[in-house]
């Protein structure tokens, strides 16, 4: 059915013809299927330059008739962190796609390079500085101390006159600590047998993670809803997160870059949360009901009162409205915060399981402002 | 009881759009906050000074020793109706306002719209599609007229301005205060870039940098990518900011133009957590499932 210019290249499953995705927010897996590549050559019709990923439309001939194509590739804070914009590619350009094609046979495809016709070279790619800008960054200099609030607390946030976020997680994916597994970014296990080493699942908890993993993680209600990362998946975001104590009023604003850049409480005075949404057991919620202590240098956060509408982590590890979080948070320097997790849900786990992981500090560089609402009608 | 709660706050998404008075939105905000009642039904106290910093400046957020609270923005369009059916389905508030400062809201008649602009926001106002209800960021009024209330804070130590809204998008915008000035070559997005100085007791807000999917209000006002705005915060008295909203964009008017509104303090009320998209009444035309009024065949997830 797909000829002339549409060459679909069955290239015998092999992971590394279709060269992985970079970054993608979510599992490209999940969409797309990594052993059918295919090469498109076309004009572009339209660029829909819009969270969560950038779309090139473009008119394909196939047995004489145009099919127009979705190519989706990267998100514009990312492409343009590597010098693209919105302008960087036109309607009427000719192109020549290389990606993988979506497993549900509609006419998309996951972008691996574009090539402009007329000059021959790679457009709207993401340079090795966009990407190593989400990963821990090195650094053979001695970090500076941990900046402090006049009462001696460590700061969450910025020091007066600087600016600065959370991100750059030293993983994105949860697994039980000493659990040996090898997973993609995104949680996606390569061997799915490994199911039972990640956490202490309960038998329906297993079954139900493995039958995420079978389908590539495609029901997570973040990638397709938009609803928030609640719970760790926070701290696993590419677009990392900014803490605002506002200590006159015992609370701290976490504000997320990107999710749909929103925002919620943790009170510090060990009061509820108030309004119409109680977070009690009656009314859970999506970042739950928070409730913040010092203990020496460690901020420890109590929370309780999940709903089970998102996937509380990366990899689709399910959890149940027990869920409860202590969450340990340590800035051991001006780059670093610890973060450490211990995960208490008697209704999926069959007992108390930890992990962690590391935030760097963004130095310099405002919170991104990302929505993934942006690109829905 | 919880799936009632969320349709409930839902359904009230919805009708917020629909109606130009806070009233609801205020009566769900406060529902069951922790001494969120507190003064409805009773004669208004009257308003105590505008709160001020050690060194003189306004404080335009919480106070401290006071209980927490909101600001609300009565009611959201930009304009007067000259008749009741100027707005279409939505309920026109067709009162003059005793306030001299609310008086000198245009009417749609003075609204200086180029003619696709006017043609515009008369189709908007019939189909009633406004992108708060379906979970995107709104900017200018409409996010400073958010549903269930909305936190202004300023950090002076790190010379930033936030809005953080209660309902809608559940999301916030930063403004710099520290001088700095729009950058170069901004790629258009819902909140632009804001910075912000203090004008005396004046909290001045300049942003461009729009795209042209925001909408500034509930009922479609047309903007382009050229869409320069300023909003301007005078806390006049402890519970009262007065607001104005300049818009200037000549790709849809023809000269700039202001809109003025009266945000109230609402004591006791603190923000909560909301999701748009928890309960959201459209979802086919979030996920473009293909049989929704708004076909979005493409991008399906």
């Amino acid at each position: 059915m797909l000829r002339n210019s549409v060459r679909l290249v069955f290239a015998g499953l092999v992971w590394t013809m279709a060269v992985t995705p970079l970054i993608a927010h979510h599992e490209i897996s999940a969409k797309f299927d990594p052993a059918r590549p295919t090469t498109l050559s076309g004009q572009v019709t339209k660029v829909d330059w819009a969270n969560p990923h950038v779309h090139v439309l473009m008119n394909v001939r196939s047995g004489g008739r145009l099919v127009n194509w979705a190519v989706e590739i990267e998100s514009p804070l990312d492409l343009e962190r590597s010098g693209w914009n919105m302008d960087s590619l036109k309607p009427g350009d000719s192109v020549s796609v290389q990606g993988i094609l979506a497993r549900d046979g509609s006419p998309q495809v996951w972008g691996n390079s574009i090539v402009l016709t007329s000059t021959k070279k790679k457009v709207l790619a993401v340079s090795p500085e966009a990407l190593a800008a989400l990963k821990p960054v090195a650094s053979n200099r001695p970090a500076l101390p941990v900046p402090r609030w006049p009462d001696g607390k460590p700061r969450l946030g910025a020091a007066p006159g600087e600016a600065g976020y959370w991100a750059r997680p030293s993983s994105t994916v949860l697994m039980e600590t000493g659990a040996k597994v090898e997973m993609d970014g995104n949680g996606l296990l390569k061997d799915l047998k490994d199911a039972e080493k990640v956490a202490p699942f309960q038998p329906w908890a297993r079954g139900l993670y493995q039958l995420r993993q079978r389908n590539f993680l495609n029901g997570d209600p973040l990638f397709l809803y938009c609803i928030p990362p609640g719970a760790v998946r926070q701290f696993q975001m590419p677009y990392g997160n900014q803490f605002l104590e506002d200590k006159a009023f015992g609370r701290i604003f976490v504000m997320a870059g990107g999710g749909n850049h929103e925002w919620h409480f943790i009170y510090t005075d060990g009061r509820p949360q108030t309004g119409e949404l109680g977070g009690n057991d009656t009314n859970p919620l999506y970042y739950g009901n928070a409730r913040g202590r010092w203990e020496g240098d460690t901020f420890v956060v109590d929370t309780r009162g999940f709903n089970e509408s998102f996937w509380f982590s990366n990899g689709g590890l399910p959890h149940t409205e027990q869920l409860h979080l202590i969450e340990r948070f340590t800035r051991t320097d001006m780059n670093t915060l610890k973060y450490e997790v211990t995960i208490d849900d008697p209704g999926a786990y069959t007992r108390t399981w930890s992990s962690g992981w590391t935030l760097q500090w963004v130095a310099g560089e405002e919170l991104p402002v990302y929505y993934c609402q942006d690109n829905r009608p | 009881m919880r799936y009632r709660s969320r349709v409930c706050a839902g359904l009230a998404l919805v009708l917020t759009v629909a109606v130009t008075s806070p009233v609801l939105a205020q009566a769900r905000g406060g529902g069951q906050g922790r001494g969120g009642g507190q003064g409805r039904g009773a004669p208004p106290a009257p308003a105590k000074p505008t709160p001020r910093w050690p060194d003189g400046h306004v404080k335009i957020g919480q106070v401290e020793g006071e209980p927490p609270g909101l600001w609300q923005l009565g009611g959201v369009p930009l304009a007067r109706a000259d008749k009741a059916s100027d707005f279409g389905l939505f309920a026109a508030d067709m009162r003059d306002p005793t306030d001299p400062f609310l008086a000198s809201k245009p009417k749609l008649s003075q609204i200086p719209f180029q003619p696709w602009a006017r043609a515009l926001f008369a189709n908007r106002v019939q189909i009633r599609n406004e992108p708060y209800v379906r979970c995107k960021p709104s900017s200018g009024a409409r996010q400073v007229g958010t549903a269930y209330g909305t936190q202004l804070l300023e950090d002076r130590e790190l010379k930033r301005f936030y809005i953080f809204e209660t309902g809608g998008a559940h999301s916030f915008r930063t403004i710099f205060m520290d001088g700095r000035a729009h950058p170069a070559n901004l790629s258009p997005t819902y909140r632009g870039h804001s910075v912000g100085r203090w004008e005396g007791d004046t909290l001045v807000v300049d942003t461009v940098g729009y795209n042209e999917g925001v909408w500034i209000d509930n009922l479609g006002m047309p903007t382009t990518e050229q869409l320069h705005t300023i909003e301007r915060f005078t806390r006049t008295d402890f519970n009262t900011i007065r607001y104005e909203m300049t818009i200037d964009d000549p790709g849809a008017y023809t000269a700039p133009w202001k809109s003025p509104y009266l945000m109230r303090w609402t004591s006791g009320d603190e923000s909560f957590e909301f999701v748009c998209q928890d309960n959201n009444q459209a979802p086919g035309l979030i996920v473009g499932d293909g049989t929704s009024v708004i076909v979005f065949p493409l991008y399906i997830p």
